[in-house]
């Protein structure tokens, strides 16, 4: 049960939240001129990163916000929180 | 011989008596005794029969560890399959009974197993029962190795749920868990402490440790004292952690619940940091017969001497390796047992020499005797000869496995340490650290400093106190006698509780299983209650001289939650269970329902699948219900529909993106129907969107998907397409009357909602407000059924009265109330879908007949691009299609396969199918392969062995030129 903390609510159990998958998608458009090779990057190929993880977190049984998790997905520490439009802190400087 | 009361000694009260039944036999134990110690203590040898072989089986271990004295306790109700003995406390009046035993543990029919024991060798579940000759084996094998009875009544035990935080929480109250314990408190941390025994303690209580001057057994009972006044230090004991999950969040069921009169409690704990102190227990030597009752780890068997009073036989052979059964050796004389010998594996170089009638370098070959050891026959390690001892015990010691079960599912990660020859944690991946005998100390003084320093490194980690060094650990050096090579392997037992033997482990090898975990899924080691606790290093140990590896490459099995049984009643416990179990939703017409014979259904929401007349059946009623609605009118609750306002100067736009066709040419006071595509273009989910106004909507959603839908759209709002607008659920502030049939507008006008009803001014597929009895009411004109139908939205609150009132409105037209079940006939009928029940996750919309995207559809939607993918233009997608039944009384399964060529390929599959009142046969819809250029052609349809003949046709079986619905 991870403990995450919700740049909305604070720290709260995992199971009031769900995970999102990888945060910072960039979804091709326009759909005429999208590659078929994009298209499928985009949807089948997330990059299942072993380690720090970029992934988005929806805070459902609370206050209904997505944001963005840093998590490392070997050992599920969470390194730190930031919301939808935001960068990583690490890349803010 | 057997076991039995010594005149004194132990740390029981003698003088509380208290009397249980075993196996229907009445016994007197003493307070303090475990049903284990009582029993031995009453001269009972065998408690059970294994598993797979059906052989009798006595104590062999302590604590959790013990494999072979698994009981059913209590009777009833209140009956527990699979809890070892050595874990049940006796109280007054507890009856317990073997399991794995019929007709009796005296005379066992399944022994019989031991006679075919060449056919039930490992992999013979996956060799054997294999379909379709599973059905064969499946009623006999159960019957044969089901472990434990479950009880047939409701469980009338009580169970409550708490939560606990701390700084820190230490598992294990021996010596270095306490020390751990005192130490973080001493920081100023806030501790708890859970240890499964009743008592605190651990091992320090009653054993003496390899050097007699370091008797810790006044102190640590001094230490006890303390840590129970202690402020900042919470004790639980008979509180055992059962897992240990993400963030240092642990979960333990406490047994010790008097105080609050429940059963049992589940803590769900949260800690900043841990200190696992579990311990170690021996585990077996592994040689032939090693699992015949009278075979007693050397832990186990001084504990009952110094613990219970109780000696476990008269005559005892001693095997050791080294000196790891000296404390064993000083409780015998303590006892006054003879100790005919000391079988002593090493060789006995550079240990003092021992003034004790010892056979250095010899092993035991073989155990004599069939429900209590009768002998031993005892060879050289290397050499000839053998010898045979008289016994009727003998005390093993070959090896200490730490207990890290705990710590290695919290993630961290063990190493092999040749001196001691065990695992160790090196790293972990949690805020955890791990001292004493489960970090593999092996005397007190090390147990007190690795305990300190785990308490306090604990409690500094969150923040009390400093970092203190590392202490200096001495641990046993072992030169471990994994198997006894002499013995035969076929009866030599590493895993007594599940059967599996030396050979089976060498089989699984040559059959080329090289990964630990999947020799365990073959041979099912360490897979039961034990869980490996004793088996699991032994097996390392065997299968890394078998296969020529160090136990260290072999590496060690991933150990799963729970640490030991669990109740199925205490994971119900915050009376999840009954009616509790989750909240029942009803709709606020739920009275009215009642009062006219509804039948309900949990959907979610507790919903009428039918409204039963005196003696109808669920399909007489329907098809009544959906006779009335195409004749006359009807009247359903619609209530659970999915509702969603969208508000915003964007919302139009935002619309154009979540539904595949166009939302943003929609007129104020127009619906239009639409389909939700997911990225890969298949159906998510349909429904109508409604324009309140030029920047307000209404949408609806499937009622099973509301939730789904809510959580949809603030994705992507948040995360795609954050523009001007909010999203508001309001599915539970509206109830719904939706009133369907030829006479539906007669009703709706009759109700005089201050608005033109007719026709034109009132077409499909549009909406009006109005007021019903001064009642503020959404009218959405759209269809389910086919037939003119209105949808009259008020507020929840109206619930019940909206329901009466449009029931007499209707009473001069034959309206009737109409449930599910009718609703699904009607649909089916017009050939109308349920997303997910005849779509699944490949149905894109081309294949129900939506050929999207429209030409004049420029901007972009959720799954637009997958639509243009060359699979989705392929012509032999799977499309929905009506079957007709050559005979029209024959109803189709649902599920049922359209099959094609010998041997028969599925093609498709039945989605939706029923017997049609309003058209006196059989219609069903499906999902076939290139189905729409195949209407018109003769299909077979095939399920459970039976072959139906049909004809492919329209899905739409009624009112196919839609003039009803238009009316
Ligand atoms: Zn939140």
């Amino acid at each position: 049960m991870l403990k995450i903390d919700c740049p909305w609510c604070g720290s709260r159990n995992e199971d009031e939240f769900s995970n999102g998958g990888e945060s910072h998608l960039v979804r091709p458009e326009p759909p005429t001129s999208v590659t078929e090779d994009e298209w499928a990057n985009y949807l089948f190929y997330p990059t299942n990163t072993k380690g720090p993880s970029k992934e988005t977190w929806f805070h459902k049984y609370g206050c209904r916000q997505w944001f963005n998790v840093t998590r490392n997905t070997a050992t599920h520490e969470i390194l730190n929180v930031y919301r939808i439009g935001e960068n990583p802190p690490e890349e803010n400087s | 011989m057997a076991g039995y009361r010594l005149e004194k000694g132990g740390l029981v009260g003698r003088n509380e008596t208290v009397n249980f039944t075993f196996n229907g036999r009445p016994y007197v134990g003493f307070k303090g005794d475990t049903l284990a110690s009582a029993l031995v203590a009453n001269g009972v040898s065998v408690f059970g029969r294994s598993f797979k072989y059906h052989r009798s089986r006595g104590l062999f271990s302590r604590g959790a560890a013990d494999p072979n004295t698994l009981m059913q306790i209590g009777i009833g109700a209140q009956t527990s399959p699979n809890i070892p003995a050595t874990q049940v406390p006796v109280t007054d009046g507890l009856v317990a009974n073997s399991i794995n035993a019929w007709p009796s543990v005296e005379f066992d029919i399944g022994e019989i197993n031991d006679v075919f024991k060449r056919v039930l060798i490992a992999g013979f579940y996956y060799k054997s029962l294999m379909w379709p000759k599973w059905g064969l084996f499946e009623p006999i094998i159960r019957r044969a190795a089901g472990m434990g009875k479950v009880p047939k009544e409701p469980d009338s035990a009580s169970y409550e749920i708490g939560n606990l935080q701390c700084d820190v929480l230490v598992i294990g109250a021996g010596l270095a868990g306490l020390h751990a314990a005192q130490a973080a408190a001493g920081a100023g941390a806030d501790v708890i402490i859970m240890e499964s025994d009743t008592v605190a303690g651990g091992t320090s209580l009653w054993s003496i440790g390899a050097n007699a001057n370091e008797d810790v057994r006044e102190q640590v009972k001094r230490l006890v004292n303390e840590v129970h006044s202690s402020p900042n230090i919470r004790m639980l004991c008979s509180t055992t952690v059962v897992s240990y999950h993400d963030d240092n969040y642990l979960v333990a069921i406490d047994r010790n619940c008097d105080v609050v009169a429940v059963d049992e409690r589940l803590i769900h704990a949260r800690a900043g940091s841990v200190v696992v102190a579990q311990g170690a227990v021996e585990r077996p030597f592994i040689f032939e017969n090693n699992d015949r009752p009278g075979v007693i780890a050397a832990d186990a068997f001084s504990e009952l001497i110094r613990r219970y009073g109780v000696a476990f036989g008269k005559k005892i052979v001693i095997f050791t390796n080294g000196g790891r059964a000296d404390d064993a050796i000083a409780a015998a004389h303590e006892a006054g047992i003879e100790i005919v010998a000391i079988v002593d594996s090493s060789d006995g170089a550079g240990s003092d020499a021992r003034n004790d009638n010892r056979l250095m370098g010899h092993v035991i070959k073989r155990a004599m005797g069939r429900k209590r050891v009768r002998g031993v026959e005892v060879v050289p390690t290397d050499g000839q000869g053998s010898i045979k001892l008289a016994c009727d015990t003998v005390v093993v010691a070959a090896g200490a496995s730490a207990q890290l079960q705990l710590f290695t599912q919290s993630g961290g990660k063990l190493s092999y340490d040749e001196d001691s020859a065990s695992f160790l944690p090196v790293s972990s991946m949690q805020n955890v650290r791990v001292c004493g005998a489960s970090n593999g100390t092996n005397t007190p003084t090390s147990a007190v400093s690795d305990g300190r320093w785990a308490g306090l490194d604990a409690a500094a980690s969150v923040g009390f106190g400093d970092k203190p060094s590392v202490p200096d650990l001495t641990r046993a050096l072992e030169k471990p006698l994994w198997f006894v090579h002499q013995s035969s392997s076929k009866t030599s037992f590493v895993d007594m509780q599940g059967d599996v033997t030396v050979s089976d482990l060498a089989l699984s090898l040559r059959e080329n299983f090289r990964s630990i975990e999947h020799i365990k899924r073959y041979t099912t080691l360490g897979m039961g209650v034990e869980q490996g606790k004793i088996s699991g290093l032994a097996a390392i140990g065997v299968i890394s001289e078998l296969s020529g590896k160090s136990p260290g490459d072999v590496g060690t099995l991933k150990h799963r939650p729970p640490y030991s049984p669990v109740s199925l009643g205490a994971l119900s416990a915050g009376q999840k269970r009954g009616a509790l179990l989750a909240p029942i939703k009803k709709l606020p017409a739920h009275k009215w329902h009642e009062k006219h014979g509804a039948v309900f259904e949990d959907h979610g929401w507790m919903r009428p699948t039918y409204y039963s007349m005196s003696g109808e059946t669920m399909h007489g009623a329907a098809a009544r219900e959906a006779v009335a609605v195409r004749k006359n009118v009807g009247l359903f609750d619609g209530t659970p529909l999915g509702k969603f306002e969208i508000k915003g100067p964007d919302a139009a736009k935002f619309l154009n993106y979540i539904y595949a066709g166009r939302m943003d040419t929609l007129k104020v006071g127009r619906i239009r129907y639409g389909l939700m595509l997911n990225e890969n273009g298949s159906l998510f989910d349909d429904g109508v969107v409604v324009c309140l106004s030029k920047d307000h909507f209404l949408i609806n959603a499937s009622s099973g998907h509301a939730d789904a839908v809510y959580d949809w759209l603030e994705a992507w709002h948040q995360l795609e397409w954050p523009l001007d607008l909010v999203i508001q659920d309001c599915t539970a502030e509206w109830a719904v009357a939706t009133v369907a049939g030829p006479k539906a507008r007669e009703v709706l006008a009759a109700l005089n909602p201050g608005f033109d009803v007719s026709a034109e001014s009132f077409p499909h597929m549009s909406y009006r407000a109005g007021h019903i009895s001064g009642v503020p009411a959404r009218v959405q004109r759209v269809s389910f059924s086919g037939e003119i139908c209105y949808e009259i939205n008020v507020s929840a609150d109206y619930g019940e009265w909206i329901m009466h009132h449009v029931q007499e409105a209707g009473k001069l037209f034959g309206l009737v109330p109409y449930g599910i079940e009718a609703l699904e006939i009607l649909r089916a009928e017009k050939g109308y879908i349920h997303v997910d029940t005849d779509t699944d996750s490949n149905t894109q919309p081309k294949d129900i007949g939506f050929p999207y995207p429209s030409k004049t559809k420029e901007s972009d939607f959720i799954g637009r691009r997958s639509l243009m993918r060359p699979a989705s233009h392929s012509p032999n997608r799977q499309q929905l299609v009506g079957i007709a039944t050559a005979d029209p009384d024959t109803v189709l399964e649902v599920g049922a396969h359209i099959v094609t060529g010998n041997p028969a390929q599925s093609i498709g599959f039945i989605t939706s199918s029923y017997m049609s009142p309003n058209l006196g046969c059989s219609i069903a819809l499906a999902l076939m392969n290139g189905g729409k250029a195949a209407t018109g052609a003769s299909v077979d349809v095939w399920s459970l062995g039976k072959t139906v003949s049909g004809t492919v046709c329209d899905p739409v079986f009624f009112d196919k030129e839609r003039g009803l619905l238009n009316g």
